[in-house]
């Protein structure tokens, strides 16, 4: 009886606590909805010289608060935090309610979404620079070969699956390639944020996020490769971009990364004080730095993470404490802006190519993930879910479309094809965290033997 | 998209703000130690700013606003976490009695002081252009430095119970300065021609519901530390995100973030449930923080083109500086009558008195963000003027080494 009591006290608790939580996030949007009437309605009030700058700080600060009471509303109804994250970007974004007829009434209209682009690149590199920090070599070195094969064979099976759906769906033979190469890629961003939800991180996630990141590093290469071929057999109107350009994204962004360790590290280690301020100044320098050389941000980082923690481990432990401390906020940022961002009017349009590519890709992915995993040796467990841990999308798929959409500017085929990839990725944003973060409920060990 | 220069500013900051050899100079340097670091980043703003160099220019100054809002903020909250019940029932009467004296005289003071200005501000004065001059003026000169280990304490007992005197009246005025700038430039304000507007019953509820965002964002701040395990993730994201709301609305409402802050600082400052942890956070940000505000306050820093309006500038600022410095010891001797220490004028900590506050180059960029008619950027030129007059005041009198009275 007291068991039965215990348990049901255990359960109002948690509605309770549910409904404290939801009352929270009412109060968050009734808030910015009585300050933007306050500024539009009372007559005379003062006006202040920096009304942008305010709109962002309002989105940023809504953004954070929000988008954690909703990942917290998650984790009690038993999804992932970042699903909620999501969620809430979806119901205070322009793209929902586009759809449903009604702009005006979306918290964050396209403007004031544009505001946040810094803050959502910052977030990413913050990314980068935590996920490089989580794989050290000692992890990686008896783990290559079950990360090579847990990698290649998904990138093959899904590349050759999505390719052949996309000609059956009366693709042309260049989008089905570009279409092909970004659907291999998997979401980064989601791997280090699932891993840094568990108190403590499995080897299995572990494994799961270098495996996530070495794709990254690959794809990216292989994406400028396909988008060099696309441009110079005529097909398009773009400029063909140059081979050393193709070099220069991904050999430039991993040689920044590398570079910038050595001395920084050293910097690092002569600053005692305010550490969290430096995170912060050099996730900024990453942004500017790659925006300026047009390199690619989150390989930027995470190559700098990795090396960083590899030269000085001891040094930098302050640092990576400090980018882990900022990490929880990242995130909201991160996904709630992903949430916002999502093409709901392109995935109504497009919704039978979009769900039977998706459902392809999926299988696709799970055919390769598990073929991989049992050529690299991986427990059982690990082999029945590995393919789980692949299917989000995230960060480094749109930044993919966007390069997409950058160098073939004005093709219809180009803007066509990026409204499916992205309401693509909406699906595998939405349902893939869900399915990862079962998988890393179920597994622990992913290479027996290996500590 | 950042601008690569401003974010080289930013991160000579926090290299200089959070190096070992900051510390160490300031520690051998008496210069330097009476200056305070926080000049070295308004003469580094100067120099990187549209005015000097032109490294960081307007354009690029305004991809950092928001970083400027959330410092704004997050000073206000460093001020209000001040208002612990504890340490003001600590405050002994004759403290109160010279906080006070300090306060309203400051008040008068500002008020006579735009009365004789603004004929020569304005061609026709106004009750809402002095109100603005008034309430500007008072909160420049209200308070004092609470920094008095430069001047060279020894630890007899007059002398450390000067300096604790000296910090907490400080603390206490911070507070005061505040508030009165935010409730003049609220209840009336300049438009983007200059001309100054009186609204004291929108400005009221604007300063109402920017009291309302802080309830509002307090529960919620509530709703999450009792909802989560207590982690440095979650304090930062907590305080990080209120503070920035906090600022975007109190912008929305024609204010700074300065005031919001205050409140929430406040707030945090009176709960009695698990927010040290939030307290110790924003405190821990205070350096970073300064160093960033001054940076702003050098970049932001305007000299008039006219020769005759710099000149006037300059008089204004070797008057006030002066005038600190016959008042303020003044003020301090008459309040504290018979609870003065002993040989009061003979202790280095009553020269701190005479350095004007740094939360004013604060107060003064506050209303930079809420004034579109050019004004504030003069103003910041002259509070820093006046801010530098008086520690060159304070710097001129080499401190008296008070530990010689007590061995005599």
């Amino acid at each position: 009886m007291n068991t039965t009591l215990a348990t049901r006290t255990r359960q109002r608790t948690g509605a309770g606590s549910i409904l404290t939580l939801m009352a929270a996030l009412v109060g968050l949007a009734a808030l910015v909805v009585a300050a933007r009437f306050v500024r539009e309605g009372v007559v005379g009030l003062p006006q202040s010289a920096l009304p942008a700058a305010g709109e962002t700080m309002t989105v940023l600060g809504l953004t954070i608060l929000g988008a954690w009471l909703s990942g917290r509303i998650a984790r009690r109804i038993g999804l992932p935090a970042l699903t909620g994250q999501l969620i809430f970007g979806i119901a205070i974004g322009p793209e929902l309610w586009s759809v449903l007829g009604r702009p005006t009434f979306a918290l964050v209209n396209a403007e004031q979404l544009a505001g946040l682009a810094t803050a959502e690149m910052l977030a990413l590199v913050m990314i980068g620079l935590v996920a490089g920090s989580e794989i050290d070599a000692s992890f990686l070195k008896p783990r290559l070969r079950s990360i090579a094969a847990l990698g290649g064979f998904q990138i093959v099976a899904v590349s050759i699956s999505v390719a052949a759906m996309a000609s059956l769906l009366r693709y042309q033979l260049h989008e089905a390639a570009l279409l092909a190469t970004i659907a291999a890629t998997s979401s980064s961003a989601v791997s280090v944020a699932l891993l840094r939800e568990m108190r403590h991180p499995t080897e299995f996630a572990r494994l799961l996020l270098a495996t996530t990141l070495s794709k990254d590093l690959l794809l990216v290469l292989a994406f400028s490769i396909v988008m060099f071929l696309v441009a110079s057999t005529g097909t398009t109107r773009a400029f063909a971009p140059t081979w050393d350009a193709i070099a220069w994204r991904l050999v430039g962004s991993i040689a920044i990364g590398a570079a910038l360790a050595w001395p920084l590290a050293r910097a690092i280690g002569c600053v005692e004080r305010r550490v969290g301020a430096l995170v912060l100044v050099v996730a900024m320098g990453f942004v500017a730095l790659c925006g300026a050389l047009g390199l690619v941000p989150l390989v930027a980082a995470v190559t700098f993470g990795f090396t960083m923690r590899a030269i000085a481990p001891r040094e930098t432990a302050s640092f990576f404490a400090n980018s882990r401390r900022m990490f929880l906020a990242v995130c909201c940022v991160f996904f709630a802006a992903a949430g916002a961002h999502l093409d709901l009017g392109g995935l109504a349009a497009h919704w039978p190519g979009v769900l039977a590519l998706s459902a392809t890709r999926s299988v696709s992915m799970w055919i390769g993930a598990s073929l991989g995993a049992r050529a690299g040796g991986l427990s059982p467990g690990a082999i029945r879910w590995a393919w789980a841990g692949f299917i989000p999308q995230a960060g480094m798929s749109l930044a993919l479309v966007a390069q997409m959409s950058l160098e073939f500017p004005g093709e219809p085929w180009a803007r066509s094809l990026s409204s499916v990839v992205i309401a693509c990725i909406a699906i595998d944003e939405l349902a893939g965290p869900i399915v990862m973060r079962m998988a890393l409920k179920r597994v622990t060990v992913a290479v027996p033997g290996v500590p | 998209m950042i601008d690569l220069f401003v974010w080289l500013a930013l991160g000579l900051i926090v290299l200089l703000a959070g190096g070992r050899w900051m510390d160490r100079g300031a520690r051998q340097q008496r210069f330097l130690r009476i200056l305070g670091g926080g000049w070295g980043f308004l003469f580094l703003g100067v120099v990187l700013g549209p005015m000097a160099s032109g490294i960081v220019s307007e354009d690029r100054l305004a991809t950092a606003q928001p970083i400027l809002l959330l410092l704004l903020a997050w000073c206000g909250a460093v001020v209000g976490l001040q208002c612990q019940w504890a340490l003001i029932r600590a405050i002994p009467r004759p403290l109160w009695r010279w906080i006070a004296a300090d306060f309203f005289l400051c008040l008068l003071g500002g008020a006579v002081a735009a009365t004789a200005l603004s004929g020569a501000w304005q061609q026709e004065p106004s009750a809402a252009g002095q109100l603005v001059l008034a309430g500007t003026a008072a909160s420049i000169a209200i308070g004092w430095n609470p920094e008095s280990r430069s001047l060279g304490i020894r630890s007899n007992q007059a002398s450390l119970k000067l300096a604790r005197f000296v910090q907490v009246g400080a603390g206490a005025l911070a507070i005061g300065s505040v508030l009165v700038s935010s409730l003049s430039l609220q209840i009336a304000h300049l438009d983007s021609s200059g001309v100054a507007v009186m609204a004291p019953s929108a400005g009221l509820w604007a300063l109402a519901l920017e009291a309302a965002a802080v309830a509002a964002v307090a529960l919620v701040a509530v709703a999450i530390v009792r909802d989560s395990r207590e982690d440095d993730a979650r304090t930062t994201l907590v305080v990080v995100g209120a503070l920035a709301l906090l600022a975007g609305v109190a912008v929305s409402c024609g204010g700074s973030g300065l005031f919001s802050g205050l409140l929430i600082g406040a707030t945090i400052a009176a709960s009695r449930t698990r927010a040290s942890t939030l307290a110790a956070f924003i405190s821990r940000g205070e350096p970073v923080v300064a160093a960033g505000l001054f940076l702003f306050a050098g970049l932001l820093l305007r000299v008039p083109a006219e020769p005759v309006v710099c000149l006037w500038l300059v008089i204004a600022a070797v008057v006030i500086a002066l005038a600190r410095d016959i008042l303020k010891p003044l003020v301090m001797a008459l309040a504290l009558g018979a609870d003065a220490p002993a040989q009061l004028h003979s202790l280095p900590a009553s020269r701190a008195v005479v350095r004007q506050a740094p939360l004013v180059i604060v107060v003064l960029l506050a209303f930079s963000v809420q004034d579109r008619s050019g004004l504030a950027s003069e103003l910041l030129t002259l509070g820093t003027l006046v801010a530098l007059g008086s520690i060159a005041l304070t710097a001129l009198r080499p401190p008296q080494d008070d530990l010689k009275d007590d061995r005599a």
